[in-house]
């Protein structure tokens, strides 16, 4: 990729205000989530909406990149920074093994189905709109 | 989420997403697959480190107060789930099931193991203190 050095600036502080902004939503809709549900497990379902809206955007991008709907840097701007920030694995992975070891969830509930089956339902989601 | 969380969060996200683009930058790929192994790293360090902090901040007030900044920005900035679901599709698409496979199992095992190792890494040290 060949940007001008000025142009790279823009694209590197455009996508840190992306992440900002994906980060931010994401530890909101985490919170409302687990404040409406009224405790502290239901966390994470939170994660696991913005983890897959997030998958879907990202997937849309490498999408619209591919038949060059979409330029670089705006691809870098709203995947890495946007949907990147949206998302987050080592809050899900450290939630699921924290919840299954205080018995708020069992481990096979925790293993089986919300890291193993939300990556599952994760890469579906991304197969589809990559095969679109 | 009040003010100084969100505020806490936007700041470690930005420092998150910076420390991931520099991680990916060879950026031929925000297209997936070439820089699935770069993302697995992070992903592992970043849950790591997550597991540690998480972990401290059980009985130290004062690293529960860096969560928001260091845990939620930060860290959950710099892991990415999108980036791995979208790698994985693209593996598949490309035929490529035994990498798919090896790359989820490396990520979810990994995963697991290193922020149980972490915790229990500091919460030993915490007790021997």
């Amino acid at each position: 990729m060949s940007m001008r050095p000025l142009m790279t600036v823009l694209v590197v502080l455009a996508t840190l205000a992306a992440g900002s902004l994906g980060a931010v939503l994401r530890a909101w809709v985490v919170a409302t989530v687990q404040r409406r549900a009224g405790r502290a497990s239901a966390r994470a379902w939170g994660t696991a909406a913005v983890n897959l809206a997030g998958t879907a955007v990202m997937a849309s991008v490498v999408v619209a990149t591919r038949e060059a709907r979409l330029g670089p840097a705006v691809a870098i701007v709203v995947g890495v920074g946007f949907a990147g920030a949206l998302t987050t694995f080592s809050g899900w992975v450290v939630d699921a093994v924290r919840l299954a070891g205080a018995g708020a969830r069992s481990w096979p509930r925790a293993i089986g189905l919300e890291l193993v089956g939300q990556l599952a339902l994760g890469m579906a989601v991304a197969s589809v709109i990559v095969a679109r | 989420v009040d003010a100084r969380t969100a505020r806490d969060v936007a700041l470690g996200g930005a420092l998150g997403t910076g420390m991931r683009l520099v991680v990916v930058l060879p950026l031929a790929a925000a297209v997936g697959g070439a820089t699935a192994g770069r993302i697995l790293v992070a992903n592992l360090v970043g849950t790591a480190v997550l597991a540690a902090v998480i972990a401290r901040a059980d009985d130290a007030p004062a690293w529960a107060a860096r969560v928001p900044f260091l845990g939620v920005g930060l860290l959950g900035g710099l892991t990415t789930f999108s980036s791995l679901a979208v790698a994985l599709a693209v593996l598949l698409e490309g035929g490529r099931v035994r990498a798919a496979i090896a790359l989820a199992a490396a990520s979810l095992a990994g995963g697991v193991i290193v922020a149980m190792l972490a915790a229990r890494a500091v919460s030993r040290a915490a007790r021997s203190a």
